[in-house]
């Protein structure tokens, strides 16, 4: 099933990894119910079904980065205009302000297409038109649904139930089928 | 619409409707689902089971 599911990937590795996080899938939703669990277990279920789903997203996203974009590429969105040393302070005009004289060079960013963060893969393709803003704006909230893993930043307990599931699957359908036929 | 994009969606069509039975699923995945029904089609039992997002994710 992970093979046919998303065979449109071309890489292997990450193929055979999101087939293997789709059957962890399966398998949550098959004990997400069970009466056997108390609720705060099946919360915590949802909320891993959630995060996986998302790395799914991730994935198809940076599957059609990939195809699309070099490695080039991504350090040319990510340059930078940056005064190169030395240069001349020719006056000071208050402690946080100085008038200087120097060259100013565009530097490539330094990120690689493979140390993109999920956000900055969204980013990059809105930017270069490859997905909609509607579309961005669909995967950000389940990008923030995704960052609620980290405890640290959260004010209040959440709890997670189906319907926050199904909304995630709902954005996984649209971005699966969207890198689908972008890719075949 | 060329030709390539025409050939290319009907291609895709046809991947989305070639959907695994539960018994094929089972197989794959190695694992057991809660029916019985080893000819009822995946997404016919995620719906049956409440999760028709789920269904629509798998058949996408």
């Amino acid at each position: 099933m992970p093979q046919n599911q998303f065979s449109f990937i071309p890489d292997s590795t990450l193929r055979q990894s999101v087939g293997e996080v789709f059957e962890h899938i399966v398998k949550l939703i098959e004990i997400v119910d069970d009466p056997v669990y108390p609720q705060e277990a099946k919360s915590a279920f949802c909320k891993t079904i959630i995060i996986h789903t998302s790395s799914i997203i991730e994935a198809l996203l940076f599957s059609l980065l990939d195809a699309r974009y070099s490695d080039d590429d991504v350090k040319a969105h990510y340059a930078t205009w940056q005064l190169v040393k030395p240069f001349h302070q020719l006056h000071e005009v208050n402690p946080e302000h100085n008038i200087v004289a120097g060259q100013y060079k565009l530097v490539p960013g330094k990120l690689g297409k493979t140390k993109l963060n999920f956000s900055q893969i969204c980013d990059f393709l809105k930017a270069k038109g490859d997905i909609t803003p509607e579309m961005h704006k669909s995967i950000s909230k389940v990008r923030d649904m995704r960052n609620e893993q980290h405890l640290a930043t959260q004010k209040k307990l959440k709890a997670y139930t189906r319907k926050d599931v199904a909304g995630v699957f709902i954005i996984a359908r649209q971005v699966k089928e969207f890198v689908r036929s972008e890719l075949s | 619409m060329s030709k390539k994009l025409v050939k290319n969606s009907v291609k895709s069509n046809k991947q989305a409707k070639s959907v695994m039975t539960v018994g094929e699923f089972e197989r794959v995945n190695k694992l057991k689902l809660q029916t019985e029904d080893k000819s009822m089609k995946i997404t016919e039992y995620y719906n049956k089971k409440g999760f028709p997002e789920f269904s629509r994710f798998i058949a996408a």
